[in-house]
């Protein structure tokens, strides 16, 4: 198991690497010159051609790729071209805000997925089935912004349940920032709970029928016993690998959520960059966004091979 | 007709005879086919459809919905009908185009990675193994950012995000097909790889290639929505859905119909596509159905 964990832990290095590369690339690519996004269009040549060689632009490419991942790994992130901020210390302020948000919407999704999916797979096409999965594919339907939207009108304006006003950081008040949580997980994770309720379905479905299941059955243990502790256990194995990769997928989520509700979070402050062309900005965006990405699954596929002892040992026998 | 062994007459069915057999048993098939039919017909009669034009301004501002204009009106007096109905144009167009160009890059690449293997087949692999080391958001955001935000350009994005989904899927399958033995007799007679990959390989991938596409549209219109909702899709004065539903969302507490529709076409749109993508799987292969 150390074996493996340490392999994987140093295969990120090359993954984390290319990351770099692709951010780096990508924002090269961006048409335009950065020093005049910089200075305006009114720029003082003097000025700008100290600039280009301050951060390193009159250098050949892959020396200012060293370059730039250099300053990126001493934490030196540049500063943002509009508020002057450096880029660092504000992605590390929503970081939490943002990890906060998908913690709550992943475990709202296997909170509903997990019993919606062993409930219909233990009666397949009953009444039950057909709500869940009905449910689940209106879930799959409907885009995680529009479900945002639905859920201020229902329970912001129309009920007035629930707040959808200013957000209110963990560190101001830890109850009100709850409070102000409970729609933006939900409406980001109920998207993910309508694809993981198939998944746990579906994969309830296959381990039921086989042997171990039936001779379970068979030696008489109660319905109850032979779903939940022998058939979800293996079940679920499938669903980890899934739920490590709807982190991608709720990052991407989390980003049109955080607008919908004004959450500042590193979705908001990417997608503002963005709009704001302040490429330093952007390009930490990126880099947080896909490491979270890398990361996440990294822990998920250590988890697996916890889970199934069979996939340390196929590595090893490669 | 043909005669069985006992001698009972059948109709012959061909396999695409045979899916629509299936297809038109489930109700959720036919109630997305006949979603995404009546989407299609929206789109291209958008200029019959329409009361009027999609940025024609009317003078009443933020109207509820109203015998004059049925979905009412938004911030610029522009009927809200007609935008939902010309906005279709754009998710369909999106929809379709950027999968048909994942498709046609990522079938071949499939393909030939499949067939061939050895170390084309291990290199097209792993650069697809880093393509997909990004969430498909994530990346479709990072391209948007390299290219100016229009609706050409969305396709684009998301027809790029999407190859490796299709080279992949494509070389699965030509991997178990390859090993078939009509296959090797084709080989054996002298067939070349050419004919052998598209005449006799290449159809029987395709019934995944098709489910998968169906999905892909709907996952296609979602993200095109949400970039147009972000302001990186799609651009004004083409009306396209997301955008309208950031545009609106401003007003939602003096008229909550005008974000509602927009939201409930793009809603119901992928729910036609997702339903049709599901019974299309249980159709092409019913062994899949459980």
């Amino acid at each position: 198991m150390k074996e493996y964990v340490a392999t994987r832990l140093l295969l990120l290095i090359p993954t984390l690497l290319g990351i770099t590369l692709v951010v780096f690339f990508a924002m090269h690519a961006i048409p335009g010159d950065p020093i005049i996004s910089i200075l305006g269009e009114d720029y003082d040549k003097n000025f700008a051609a100290q600039l280009r060689v301050e951060y390193g632009l009159d250098r050949p490419v892959i020396v200012q790729y060293g370059l730039w991942l250099l300053r990126l790994v001493q934490g030196n992130w540049g500063k943002s071209i509009n508020s002057h901020r450096p880029v660092l210390s504000d992605v590390l302020y929503r970081i939490p805000i943002t990890a906060e948000l998908i913690f709550f919407a992943l475990l709202l999704a296997l909170l509903i997925a997990v019993p919606a999916g062993v409930i219909a797979s233990t009666r397949p096409y009953a009444i039950r089935d057909y709500s869940s999965m009905t449910i689940a594919m209106i879930g799959i339907s409907i885009p995680e912004f529009f479900f945002g939207i639905l859920l201020i009108l229902c329970f912001g304006l129309l009920l007035g349940w629930l707040p959808t006003g200013r957000f209110v950081s963990l560190a101001d008040s830890v109850p009100q920032n709850l409070v102000h949580l409970i729609l933006p997980a939900v409406a980001l994770g109920f998207h993910r709970a309508a694809i993981l309720t198939r998944l746990v379905r579906s994969s309830m479905l296959e381990v039921i029928r086989q042997d171990y299941v039936m001779t379970a059955r068979s030696k008489g243990l109660a319905e109850r016993l032979v779903v939940l502790k022998h058939a979800l256990k293996n079940a679920l194995i499938p669903t980890v690998t899934v739920v490590g990769l709807q982190i991608g997928f709720l990052i991407g989520g989390a980003i049109v959520v955080e607008k919908v509700f004004s959450i500042p979070g590193l979705g908001s402050y990417g997608i503002d960059a963005i709009l704001a062309r302040d490429y330093p900005q952007v390009q930490g965006f990126i880099v947080v966004a896909a490491s979270v990405f890398v990361l996440a699954n990294l822990l998920v596929d250590i988890l697996y091979a916890f889970l199934d002892p069979r996939i340390r040992y196929e590595k090893k026998g490669t | 007709m043909e005669k069985d062994r006992d001698g009972v007459k059948h109709k012959a069915q061909t396999s695409i005879a045979l899916t629509f057999h299936r297809l038109r048993q489930s109700p959720g098939a036919v109630f997305g086919l006949v979603i995404v039919t009546l989407l299609c017909l929206t789109a291209i009669f958008a200029d019959l459809l329409a009361p009027s034009g999609y940025a024609q301004m009317h003078d009443e501002l933020l109207t509820f919905p109203s015998g004059a204009h049925l979905m009412g009106t938004d911030m610029l007096g522009r009927d809200q009908l007609s935008r939902v109905i010309y906005g279709s144009r754009v998710s369909i167009y999106v929809g379709l185009v950027s999968i048909v160009l994942a498709i046609l890059v990522g079938v071949p690449l499939g393909l030939i990675s499949g067939y061939y293997g050895g170390i084309l087949d291990n290199a097209l692999m792993r650069v697809m193994d880093i393509w997909v080391a990004f969430p498909v958001f994530l990346l479709a955001i990072l391209i948007m950012v390299i290219l100016e935000p229009s609706v050409n350009n969305v396709i684009l994005a998301i027809g790029i995000v999407r190859i490796p989904t299709y080279a992949r899927l494509v070389r699965g399958s030509v991997l178990s097909v390859k090993e078939r033995e009509y296959i090797e007799a084709a080989w054996a007679i002298g067939v070349k790889d050419g004919l052998v990959l598209f005449r006799h390989i290449l159809p029987n991938c395709l019934a995944p290639v098709i489910v998968v596409s169906t999905v892909s549209i709907a996952n296609a219109i979602i993200v095109e929505a949400s970039l147009s909702f972000l302001g990186l899709g799609t651009q004004p004065p083409t009306p396209s859905w997301g955008w309208d539903l950031k545009a609106n969302l401003l007003f939602i507490e003096v008229n909550p119909w005008i974000v509602l529709f927009p939201g409930l076409a793009i809603f119901l749109t992928v729910l036609g596509f997702n339903m049709l993508g599901d019974g299309l799987r249980d159709a092409l292969d019913p062994r899949l159905k459980q």
